[in-house]
């Protein structure tokens, strides 16, 4: 592989994001074909998949990427067979396809490193003799890789418009597109602006993006024509055409332009009124958008487009259009004329203006010519419509520059912060500044939470990667187990939705291994034999809740509470615990109720590193269970990570934060409060509970003047319900904070989560109160 | 914030041309030392607007992080990194911002004298009789006509391994 410029960089990159998307949303649908034998289903998600793997063809080939645009190719062809036929299908062709975009989504996540797809070259091999066998099984054909035959433009002495941009585009081969159709006069006329060969490739999927739009406008219509405007709708239809007729002329594909312009010249007259819409019309139209949509594929697959498919479906355009209901079908059903005296009429009219003309003798030939061309000079110059019109709401923003954006916002809240804090404002003076800067506060705010809106994103991406998560594991395990989701578009912050990924990977592993019975053993419990995961994602105040319900055989107390007295994490006090306690347990480090260790999950690890995980995220997860109805684990996270409401402390000479949601309360200790064990441990009596507490200058090693309880300051903290203490020096108030990364050399610091500036410029330190808990309820080896 | 960098020869000599067999130079103790300017962001003056919060569970070269514009970064004091007696800081203390291994780090030293050029000729390797742990900090003997500079290991000086192994010291010792 050659340099790759930035620019292609740029384009790999764009193309890895996109296709990484597509395959998110693409493969759980792939992994319900395992399950359907509804051939409507299988071919609406055939096709799916079919494009998938299309738009990756082209994209792949553009940014020559060769492995994938192997792949792919052959992966077309066998789904091209299902296209064909949806009764072939069988779940048996499930997991080479699967096992495709594995390997595709490795080559993906090279790409973005690298810029290349080299390397795969064994697997792809692989691939593609799977795909060719399967193939082969179903048409007794070879199957015979075309695309490594795919001629070389044939490079005539003239330059057709096609020509100029194959030769630019050695990727797609489209030699003989515009020929058939080519009239003699339009071949000097070759598009001027270097048709670019990313050109061709965008042009292909906002084509396929357009064509889906004016199908679904006439679908609309057909159905609901009396009760929708018509007028938006015809529009909407008008403008996809005229978009794709002005991206086809500027890049030299005439069939296509050709086409579309007819079916704009109609769908005007059908939006003046000179022409109605009925099931005929709409049927014509459908047929232009199948063909332009048949055109376009061939296209991106470097194929020609079949010009008698054009060339029919324009005539019946021409005559649609050319056969308004208003004259011919009027005369006939007025019984003047009869319907072959139409047809032939209409015959005549088909002929173009220009021959009429020379017919007549009003013209000559030349002049026909030379006014058809300076029709086509004129109809080029029409402004191609921006594609960016298409989809003017949406705009794909790196996310290096939003983050860029709420690193300047988290700036400003601590500029605003230190200003509303200066000691100058307390003069009685400056009523009026006080009064603006509080205004500006508002203001920000609301910027802040703007900006932070911008991140959210939907949590459908992590939700539809666990389909495949529940496919491959019930699989392995022989178990039946159906997922539904809740909510998928609930949104959330782009990191909580990487960062939460993780944590439910695993609780879906647990709920089809640990929770979901055997079909067998749920037949006999009087359940179906299909088990159930819902996966709900909902708003509730400032936190998102992510529910993972199953409805397998639930926890067992007595298999829980067995182990954890085995392993010394409870005493003989154990059965007085509440349910929900004990379920608690689980998530304990090294706890495991499955006998057999799989290697899917119950390698005692996973549990905890969820707790530890959702913990990282300030969130905490609950759980429910009955035992033979299934359990409910509910992950709590709050929504937002970035800027929090702190507590500032201070212990010697540095400044510390605490998220207030873990403050219970805040007091200045009596002595009499205070009782000391033996082995030094001090404990704070609240009201009825004794709590331990933790001086942070002892646990931090810092040398402060304040060590007589009574003299500093106790935060109650609560985080899991566990409650303790923190002894510090003072408090210094309550205040917005944002969540800065430690330097990477201090990520390891214990029980700190990150740090903030505050008000003063100094940089503070936060605490993390979870990590804090563990050191009061661990016990001590020694004294 | 400009007036906190400072106006030496970093500045005028800064030509643009080459960064090669150039050397921010700074006495500590009684040596001169010598980073290779590749490495130096910007230099910054100590003042009393910049404040160094202390880092728990931290080396004791690492005198916490500061407040760079915006930025968090960590500081270490190169007198305790070298285990030279230490100094009150003052008004000439300064931070040479360094990017090392794509961490930025602020190296506190007790002024900065200027920028040499010493050519690669003039460079002989670090002292081998010189046995101490900190010879592993010295890149090479930078020669001139009047003296001769220490020049710094930069990717040394953070001591990555060291702080994970000054942590697990720490925490195995804590559990009082």
């Amino acid at each position: 592989m050659t340099q790759i410029s930035e620019d292609q960089q740029d384009q790999i990159l764009e193309f890895v994001s996109e296709i990484t998307e597509m395959l998110d949303s693409v493969e759980p649908t792939l992994i319900n074909l395992g399950s359907t034998d509804d051939s409507e289903e299988i071919k609406s998600t055939v096709n799916d998949i079919f494009r998938l793997f299309h738009s990756m063809k082209g994209g792949a080939g553009f940014l020559q990427l060769s492995t994938i645009e192997k792949i792919t190719h052959s992966a077309e062809n066998l789904l091209q067979h299902f296209r064909k036929d949806p009764t072939t299908w069988h779940s048996d062709y499930l997991e080479v396809l699967m096992n495709s975009c594995d390997v595709i989504r490795q080559m993906l996540e090279q790409a973005k490193e690298e810029f290349h797809d080299t390397g795969f070259e064994e697997e792809a091999t692989d691939l593609i003799a799977q795909l060719a066998k399967k193939l082969k099984l179903l048409t007794g054909d070879s199957g015979a890789d075309s695309m490594s035959a795919a001629p070389k433009p044939n490079v005539e002495p003239a330059p057709t418009p096609a020509e100029v941009v194959a030769e630019a585009s050695p990727l797609f081969d489209l030699p003989d597109l515009t020929a058939p159709a080519a009239e003699p006069e339009k071949k000097e006329e070759t598009p001027q602006a270097p048709a670019s060969t990313k050109g061709l490739g965008s042009f292909v999927s906002s084509a396929e993006e357009l064509l889906e739009t004016a199908e679904g406008a006439i679908l609309v219509l057909e159905r609901l024509g009396g009760e929708v405007d018509n007028q938006e709708y015809l529009h909407s239809i008008l403008r996809s055409f005229h978009t794709i007729k002005g991206n086809a002329g500027f890049l030299g594909l005439a069939l296509i332009e050709r086409l579309s312009h007819k079916a704009e010249t109609v769908l005007e007259e059908m939006k003046e009124g000179k022409l109605t819409l009925d099931e005929q019309s709409t049927q014509v139209i459908l047929e232009v958008i199948d063909v332009l949509r048949e055109g376009t594929v061939a296209l991106a697959q470097g194929l020609q487009c079949d010009a008698t498919r054009f060339e029919e479906t324009e005539t019946k355009l021409i005559a649609f259009s050319a056969n308004p209901t208003l004259l011919g079908n009027i005369m006939v059903e007025m019984g003047t004329v009869k319907p072959d005296d139409v047809e032939e009429a209409l015959d005549q009219q088909k002929s173009s203006l220009g021959n009429i003309l020379v017919k007549m003798g009003k013209a000559n030939p030349q002049d026909v010519e030379k006014a058809l061309e300076t029709q086509n000079t004129r109809q080029k110059k029409t402004p191609a419509a921006k594609p960016s019109s298409i989809k003017a709401q949406d705009i794909r923003v790196g996310l290096d520059k939003l983050d860029k954006l709420i690193d300047l916002v988290g700036e400003l809240v601590i500029s605003e912060t230190m200003i509303a804090h200066h000691p100058a404002l307390e003069s009685n003076e400056l009523e009026d500044l006080r009064n603006m800067i509080r205004q500006l506060d508002r203001y920000i705010r609301e910027l802040q939470e703007t900006a932070m809106s911008m991140r959210m994103v939907p949590v459908s991406s992590v939700f539809q990667k666990m389909v495949r998560v529940v496919h491959d594991t019930s699989k392995k395990l022989g178990k039946q187990v159906d997922l539904k989701m809740v909510g998928e578009k609930t949104e959330v912050d782009k990191t909580l939705v990487e960062q939460v990924a993780d944590p439910l990977l695993h609780l879906i592993r647990n709920a089809v291994d640990h929770g979901v019975e055997m079909p067998g053993d749920r037949k006999a419990a009087g359940k179906s034999s299909n088990g159930t995961i819902r996966l709900e994602a909902q708003h509730v105040g400032n936190e998102v809740w992510i529910i993972i319900d199953d409805d397998g055989k639930g926890l067992s107390r007595d298999v829980i509470l067995g182990k954890a007295k085995e392993k010394g994490m409870v005493g003989d006090d154990g059965e007085s615990l509440a349910d929900e306690d004990v379920w608690k347990l689980i998530l304990e480090p090294g706890f495991s109720t499955k006998e057999a260790v799989t290697d899917l999950s119950g390698r005692g690890v996973g549990m905890d590193v969820v707790k530890q995980n959702i913990e990282k995220l300030r969130g905490s997860i609950s759980i429910e269970s009955k035992l033979g109805s299934g359990s409910i684990f509910t992950l709590k996270i709050p929504l937002t990570l970035t800027i929090i409401d702190g507590l500032l402390i201070r212990v010697a000479n540095t400044s510390y934060a605490l998220p207030t949601t873990t403050i219970k309360e805040t007091l200045q200790p009596q002595d009499s409060q205070v009782t000391k064990t033996m082995d030094g441990t001090e404990m704070l009596r609240l009201r009825e509970k004794m709590l331990p507490i933790l001086r942070l200058h002892t646990l931090y090693h810092l040398d402060t003047k304040i060590t007589e309880l009574s003299k500093g300051m106790i935060l109650v903290i609560e985080q899991s319900d566990q409650m303790f203490c923190i002894f510090v020096d003072s408090v210094l108030g309550q205040q917005q904070i944002v969540v800065k990364g430690l330097p990477q050399a201090m990520v390891n610091v214990p029980h700190l989560s990150g740090c903030t500036i505050l008000g003063n410029g100094q940089v503070g330190l936060i605490l993390d109160a979870s990590s804090l808990s563990k050191i009061t309820t661990q016990p001590r080896a020694r004294g | 914030m400009a007036d906190e960098l400072l106006e030496t020869p970093l500045s005028s000599e800064e030509e643009e041309d080459t960064q090669d067999g150039k050397f921010l130079t700074f006495p500590l103790g009684d040596s001169l030392y010598g980073i290779e300017i590749r490495y130096v962001l910007e230099v910054v003056i100590r003042s009393s607007k910049i404040q160094i919060t202390q880092v728990p569970h931290m080396p004791p070269y690492t005198k916490g992080v500061i407040n760079l514009r915006g930025k968090v970064i960590p500081v270490i004091d190169l007198r305790t990194r070298f285990q030279i007696a230490d100094r009150e800081y003052d008004d000439r203390t300064c931070f040479v911002v360094v990017n090392i291994q794509g961490m930025t780090t602020g190296l506190i030293v007790d002024t900065v004298a200027g920028v040499a050029t010493i050519a690669t000729r003039a460079i002989d390797p670090p002292p081998q009789l010189d046995t101490s742990a900190q010879s592993r900090f010295i890149a090479g003997m930078g020669k001139t006509a009047k003296t001769v500079y220490i020049l710094l290991n930069v990717n040394e000086l953070l001591g990555k391994d060291e702080i994970k192994e000054f942590q697990q010291l720490e925490s195995s010792s804590a559990g009082h």
